[in-house]
């Protein structure tokens, strides 16, 4: 007999024929091409299975067929939402191979980059839940904020997404004029928006009454399937890369890490995924402030790699906290003109395990709600 | 504990398993070379045992070194911090050939995925990976798509359901710094 998880009740009386359903590749309640084969009894769903691939691109493969210099470009397709962690992963690699010790103001100006990029990120996240539960409303107001810090990125970078900013040693440039003003002007506008988003989600019944208990990650299976990023702390594990693997001068920034507690609901559910990310835009605002006010002076690349740049024989694995979880990179080189061999551990490859777990069980209806909650990044995925 | 005390506890338990240990990158980590058709074993030693408990596969990564395809599991434990970088090495009958490798989803669930790219990118069938036409199948790339691409042997096709995959006449690939000559 098939029960409703969420009212522990039998919710249809009539007795049909399983239906098949398929869902994709394009389709607006997917967060990107991918395909979901659905069973469905009535309404609720009993299998499910997730087809990918659709957004392959060849990226590790194009790495190989790069000069060093002119992977970074390609990085930013890693993710195209969050484009400068994949140039942070692989600056990261190639400069433990090399040796290359980043000059501070650099790594600080790196720091500024991705916490604009994860708050970008994550308001992203808030604006396709939005779209998920049908609040216009919400998706707006948050898309306007998000626009904020775009333009903070097209003023340091030149570029909106796809930043192109970092380089082995260092960054492209030094801070714009005017540009740390900015960054204080922005946060400060957004720690008042996180009130309004209080008020119009955290404090919305309705809303709460569709994610609670909707798609529960606990930590348990979190730990199963090797979950790790907001999805993860938002089941209680407290872990971030960060703290556990500190680079760019995280070690030196005073955060904790925030986590779910299940308020509204079972911790490690929707409502608890969408809460942690507004805990995390407040701490990437605090993270902000610390980094624009402690910004250290000197060199913003390190110029003696102007000239002859070559990677000596070797390998690496580095691992960055993405808004979306560990990001990872193995690089290896055998000291030729191109990368060996360039492979990413990306956090949504364990997300997509999970799907069909967290369908099974579910209403049709939370299948946008579920997915929007889980913040995949299908292009990170596919690659 | 250091990771370096699991090699004599490894060896007791899988006898002739570990075959080298090495050093990985400039960060003071060891790798650990096991025999191909110990993995599993090895894979259920380092999971139960009680002071490391390696229970997540945070990574798998192949490449190929000298026509062998070397495949590293990065490990993690969640308990304790520990991590442990794993490697195998299997050899190809011929460049374009596909190879067997056991799978170790039943240790470390998450491998699934991670083994099913390997298998489409790399020609890798792994053995007791539980997803259907993981053997035979496409997990990544299009339904009839011939080749490993990231096999250092593959040759790119000219063409795919009819649709050339050829560059036009005159044109030039940009140098290093990106500029076109």
């Amino acid at each position: 007999m098939i029960i409703d998880r969420r009212t522990g009740s039998r919710p249809e009386h009539l007795r049909t024929d399983l239906t098949s359903w398929v869902v994709g590749p394009y389709h607006g309640a997917l967060p990107g091409p991918m395909r979901v084969h659905l069973k469905l009894d009535g309404e609720v769903v009993v299998a499910g299975v997730v087809e990918t691939g659709f957004l392959h691109r060849g990226l590790e493969k194009a790495l190989e067929l790069h000069p060093w210099r002119s992977t970074i470009p390609y990085m930013d397709h890693l993710d195209p939402e969050s484009a400068v962690f994949g140039e942070l992963v692989l600056c990261l690699a190639v400069e433990e191979i090399v040796g290359i010790v980043v000059p501070p103001r650099a790594q600080r100006i790196r720091v500024i980059l991705a916490e604009l990029t994860r708050l970008s990120c994550h308001l992203g996240f808030i604006a396709r839940v939005a779209r998920a539960v049908g609040s216009d409303t919400m998706l707006h107001y948050v898309l306007r904020d998000r626009e904020k810090v775009l333009d903070l990125l097209e003023l340091q970078t030149g570029s909106r997404a796809s930043l192109n900013f970092l380089r082995f040693g260092g960054v492209v440039a030094d801070v714009t004029e005017g540009f740390m003003e900015r960054v204080h002007e922005t946060v400060d506008m957004l720690r008042v928006r996180l009130k309004e988003y209080n008020d119009l989600f955290t404090f919305n019944r309705a809303f709460v009454k569709r994610t609670a208990n909707v798609g529960i990650i606990s930590s348990e299976f979190a730990k199963h399937l090797g979950i790790s990023g907001p999805n993860a702390r938002a089941a209680g594990l407290p872990y971030d890369v960060r703290k556990s693997y500190p680079y760019c001068g995280y070690d030196q920034l005073d955060f904790h890490i925030p986590l779910g507690k299940g308020e509204g609901g079972t911790q490690g559910d929707a409502l608890d995924r969408f809460l942690l990310r507004l805990r995390e835009i407040a701490l990437g605002i605090d993270l902000l402030k610390q980094a624009v006010e402690s910004l250290p002076r000197g060199p913003f690349w390190k110029e003696s790699l102007m000239d002859n740049f070559e990677v000596p024989a070797g390998e690496a694995y580095v691992r960055v906290e993405s808004p979306r979880g560990m990001l990872g990179c193995h690089l290896v080189s055998d000291g030729g003109k191109n990368p060996s061999r360039v492979q990413f551990r990306v956090p949504t490859l364990p997300l997509l395990q999970a799907v069909p777990d967290l369908l099974v069980g579910g209403r049709l209806e939370d299948l946008p709600v579920i997915l929007a909650s889980l913040d995949l990044g299908i292009a990170e995925a596919d690659r | 504990m250091d990771t370096s005390d699991l090699i004599p506890r490894l060896e007791e338990a899988v006898p002739g398993a570990v075959l080298e240990v090495r050093p990985f990158g400039r960060g003071g980590e060891i790798s650990v070379w096991v025999e191909a058709k110990s993995i599993q074993k090895v894979a259920q030693a380092i999971r139960k045992d009680v002071d490391f408990s390696f229970d997540w596969l945070e990574n798998l990564s192949v490449m190929e070194v000298d026509k062998a395809l070397v495949l590293t599991y990065f490990l993690r434990s969640q308990e304790k911090g520990h991590t442990l970088y794993l490697r195998v090495s299997i050899v190809p009958d011929s460049p374009e050939a596909p190879v067997e490798m056991l799978s170790v989803v039943k240790t470390w669930p998450m491998a699934k995925l991670p083994e099913l790219e390997a298998s489409d990118l790399f020609g890798i069938r792994f053995v007791g990976n539980p997803v259907p036409g993981s053997s035979s199948g496409r997990f990544i790339l299009p339904r009839g798509w011939v080749g490993y691409p990231l096999r250092k042997s593959y040759v790119f096709p000219t063409e795919f359901l009819n649709i050339p995959h050829t560059r036009p006449t005159g044109h030039t690939e940009p140098d290093d710094y990106g500029v076109v000559t």
